[in-house]
């Protein structure tokens, strides 16, 4: 190698790597936007952790391998307690608990709204409305709801074993009514993923009370 | 309301809650039997109440008139009285919620028609944004009476109607409702109870806009506008579009509003989540316009087809392409006269001018290379910006120097290039001594271009801060287009000087006097390395600072060893090389040591007086208490910010005008990534700072005025006293002053 060959490179070594740098710095630094954000179906659901009503942190990666069904929930919100009052959620949790389908409810609302919930009254929320699901988790800060753009309360995020978002939407369609009586959108969807078929009606409109960030 | 945040805990809680709903069930049957005794009272079959399951908001069907006259349009209200606080939806709900409807049973005869919903309000909910009527609603049904329909027996009008009815928390409920009215087949008389809420629930329909009325869209945004010439900007306000449709339009995002002399155009973002472009747009068009007799709300209804593109350049804010382009070949030009790019570039010059005297051909090849290598940066600058707010962030010109990682690497290698200058060492790609006629030259000057834009980046041109807000809000190819159009305007001088032998020929001969000017222009360099330094200090503070000062130590160890390696022998060359890279390296992983940036980066106080923290909560806040406003969105990496701010805002003139106008003083520091300030700037169609926005007294019905990027003192003082004559035409103001 030549004096000026081993010069040159140490000269564009000089200005590739504070190019390599400034992608590189760059990149680390851009803050997500804290406004809703709303992630696409077939693209990676956003990893969280979350504290839930046993106290434990739950991340949902770690339920890579698994389907899970991700459940905006409020204990006071009507279109919620009619979903329990007329057991239409439970009957789904029970179909999820026995296709081995996690089932997490989520709760974002922070202390002092109408919808907070500390550990134990969850706990026996839980007990109560009959559920049968994962466990319940708290969004106090609102940022998990954020990341999913979560509006309403009910509404349902589906994430196949890969841990790619199938389905986001309303438990069923629109109705003021008893929700049994309404089209289910979950049920099929929950079915399409169990068989490894791509879910038909991916997305649908949240509707119900605000989510309480 | 209470029963609601009864927190939940148990079978108990339950039980407690079912009673709490009890009740308040049984409050709102009792206010119902009042209200149906009431209207009972005013007379027969002239409003109809609920039967069925009680509920929280007071519902109640009312006829215009007193009698059904067949061959005529009989108009029935809905009227939704919830309590106070408590609001229901309008036909597009918005971010949540459900629409109120309503089911008729009509006898043979009556036909109902679709209900006209009143122009709808925006109610924020946290970040989410709802559509709808905060407290009493009136949601009018033309019902059509058929000639044939018999006179003498008196008809039942019944109708289902359903509402979700929310404040923080939302109830689903319905009401059966009756309205029993005589046929008669003389002229049917007023409901005179009824006159006023029918006039108002009119008056507040969307009218038919008298304008024409255009839509166009891009791939985040879609764009409304009312033709109406003459419209006078100091009296319109508050000016939102309501889209039909659900996912039109992102509901939580601010709009962007601009009135000119050929009319109004409302801005709204589209959803991150939108699909195909859209054919049509159908909404409400809402604005407040004083008009004599004081601040009315007027609403028209909009359903347009949208064409792709701006279809009219009468906006004075959307730049259209090819303007943009031209632009930002202008800024482009200018910024090869930024303090920061000059040095880079007067070595090029330099070399240009050695071209000029050996070979034409090589000249013009070196021209184009460092022309690539200046769109080479551009294209990629831009593509970065381009994806990365394609992922979701939230990002604009200049953002680099928001990573301290990138302002410190950005100091060292101006100070590297400045310890070359002065001749420590020796660099064949950029060194006078070097052999830039040889082929390989052509690479350097290639990284020459990358350099110079590289450190120019931070030096938003004035002339820029439009067209690159107009790229980020472009489709891909577009904005790729503009940022092109920067690097081109960056590389043309140079560009038509190496095509150009005649010209070249008037730059000065070569001689000894330019390893003086080489060095001479060392210093420009440091100086650029200190003002990073000082960044960098506003950024992470001072314990943090002196690694980066380490690190540049380490570099000018570096560089003096490669200086005497490349004097020396073979052997000494070998071991300063290898000392020189490992120190090198060292310098490199200080970087890898900064910390995240500090809070508070940019002063708060200048010239004795206390800008608050700018925040759109606050920016409210501050309006509400009345007093006009002057908003400056800033960056510590930013110069001109700087001289601004050294030269009109810390000046005594302005101080004075300040505390004159009672002026309220909000400060953004975007000298760190915020996705508040950005949405702030983008809302004014920026990319990069400075902003300067002054907002009249809320009470004066006039938009903010954006400032020039560049002020004079004498051009922000008029404009604070535009603020104040515009106050003072306004009666409700000058009573306030």
């Amino acid at each position: 190698m030549t004096k000026a060959k081993v010069i040159r490179m140490l000269g564009f070594g000089a200005f590739l790597a504070p190019a390599i740098l400034f992608g590189v710095g760059v990149l680390p630094h851009v803050e997500p936007s804290y406004a809703l954000s709303s992630p696409a179906n077939g693209a990676p659901a956003p990893d969280f952790t979350a504290v839930g009503s046993d106290g434990a942190q739950h991340r949902l990666s770690d339920y890579r391998g698994s389907t899970v069904v991700l459940e905006w929930t409020s204990p006071v919100c009507e279109f919620t307690v009619r979903q329990y009052d007329s057991g239409n959620m439970q009957a789904l949790q029970a179909y999820a608990a026995e296709h081995k389908v996690v089932w997490l409810s989520i709760d974002t609302a922070a202390p002092g709204k109408p919808g907070y919930l500390t550990a134990a009254a969850a706990e026996s929320l839980t007990k109560a409305r009959g559920a049968t699901i994962t466990s319940f988790l708290f969004d106090p800060t609102g940022e998990i709801g954020q990341r999913y753009g979560a509006k309403s309360t009910p509404s349902i995020y589906v994430i196949d074993p890969s841990g790619t978002l199938v389905y986001q939407g309303a438990v069923n369609e629109q109705t003021r009514g008893d929700p049994r009586k309404a089209q289910n959108y979950v049920r099929p969807a929950l079915e399409e993923v169990l068989s490894g078929k791509p879910v038909s009606l991916a997305s649908t409109r949240q509707y119900g009370c605000p989510v309480e960030y | 309301m209470d029963n609601l945040t009864i927190l939940p805990s148990g079978n108990a809680r339950c039980d407690s809650r079912a009673l709490a709903a009890k009740i308040i069930r049984v409050g709102t049957l009792l206010g119902l039997l009042a209200l149906s005794v009431g209207t009972a009272a005013l007379g027969p079959s002239r409003a109809g109440a609920a039967t069925g399951a009680p509920t929280r908001v007071v519902a109640d069907l009312i006829s215009e008139t007193t009698s059904i006259k067949p061959g005529t349009t009989l108009w029935v209200a809905l009227r939704l009285q919830p309590p106070a606080g408590w609001h229901t939806y309008w036909s597009n709900p918005g971010d949540s919620g459900l629409a109120t409807s309503i089911d008729w049973a009509l006898p043979a005869g009556l036909v109902a028609g679709h209900m006209a919903w009143p122009r709808p309000e925006r109610l924020p909910i946290g970040p989410l944004v709802i559509y709808g009527y905060d407290g009493e609603a009136v949601l009018l049904t033309p019902i059509a009476v058929s000639a044939q329909f018999v006179a003498g027996q008196p008809a039942t009008l019944s109708a289902e109607a359903s509402w979700v009815v929310c404040n923080e928390t939302c109830i689903p409920e319905q009401a059966s409702l009756k309205l029993t009215l005589p046929v008669s087949d003389a002229a049917a008389p007023i409901n005179q109870s009824a006159k006023a809420l029918f006039e108002k629930a009119r008056a507040e329909l969307p009218e038919i806009s008298p304008w024409p009325v255009t839509s166009w869209q891009s791939d985040r945004t879609i764009s409304v506008r009312l033709a109406a010439a003459g419209l006078d900007r100091t009296r319109i306000s508050n000016a939102l579009f309501f889209p039909s449709d659900d996912g039109v339009i992102d509901a939580g995002a601010s709009q962007s509003i601009s009135v000119d002399a050929k009319g109004l155009t409302v801005t709204a973002s589209r959803p991150a989540q939108s699909k195909s472009p859209l054919k049509r747009l159908s909404g409400v068009l809402e604005f407040n316009s004083a008009d004599g007799a004081g601040d009315v709300r007027r609403a028209y209804a909009v359903d347009v087809p949208i064409t792709a593109a701006p279809s009219n350049a009468g906006s004075t804010t959307s730049l259209d392409i090819a303007e943009a382009l031209l632009l930002a070949l202008l800024g482009g030009l200018i910024l090869n006269l930024m303090p920061c790019v000059l040095p880079v570039l007067a070595i090029k010059a330099i070399g240009f001018a050695q071209q000029a005297a050996q070979n034409p051909s090589v000249a013009r090849r070196h021209g184009l290379s460092f022309t690539a290598g200046v769109l080479f940066f551009f294209g990629v600058l831009g593509g970065l910006i381009v994806a990365l707010r394609a992922a979701g962030a939230t990002i604009g010109w200049g953002f680099q120097l928001q990573s301290p990682i990138v302002v410190a690497a950005t100091a060292y290698i101006l100070f590297t290039v400045g310890l070359n200058l002065s001749g420590v060492f020796e660099l064949g790609t950029i060194s006078i001594g070097g052999r830039l006629a040889d082929r390989n030259g052509y690479t350097g000057s290639f990284f020459t271009g990358v350099l110079a834009t590289l450190v120019a980046s931070p030096c938003t041109a004035p002339f820029m801060g439009a067209a690159l807000g107009l790229a980020l809000a472009q489709p891909w190819y577009v904005a790729a287009l503009i940022f092109q159009a920067v690097g081109l305007g960056m590389a043309l001088p140079y560009l038509v000087l190496s095509f150009a032998p005649r010209l070249m020929r008037l730059l000065p001969r070569p001689g000894a006097w330019l390893a003086w000017f080489k060095q001479a222009l060392a210093f420009p360099m440091y100086g650029a390395c200190i003002w990073l330094v000082w960044v960098l200090a506003q950024q992470v503070g001072v314990d943090s600072l002196a690694w980066t000062l380490i690190g540049l130590l380490l570099i000018g160890f570096s560089t003096w060893l490669v200086g005497v390696g490349q004097k020396g022998l073979v052997q000494t060359r070998l071991v300063t090389l290898g000392l020189a890279t490992a120190t090198v390296i060292t310098a490199v992983a200080l970087l890898a040591m900064m910390p995240a940036p500090n809070e508070g980066a940019v002063r708060q106080q200048t010239a004795g007086l206390v800008w608050e923290k700018f925040s759109p909560a606050e920016l409210d806040s501050v309006r509400a208490a009345g007093n006009p406003v002057m908003v400056d969105i800033t960056a510590a990496w930013c110069v001109s910010c700087l001289v601004n701010d050294a030269t009109v805002l810390s000046s005594s003139e302005f101080a004075q005008s300040v505390k004159r106008n009672h002026l309220a003083l909000l400060r953004g520091d975007w000298t760190k990534s915020d996705p508040e300030i950005t949405h702030y700037l983008e809302s004014f169609n920026r990319a990069g700072v400075p902003l300067y926005v002054l907002y009249p007294s809320i009470n004066a019905n006039s938009e903010p005025t954006v400032l020039p990027q560049i002020l004079t003192k004498e051009g922000v003082v008029a404009a604070i006293e535009r603020l104040q004559s515009a106050a003072a035409e306004n009666p409700k103001q000058g009573e306030k002053l």
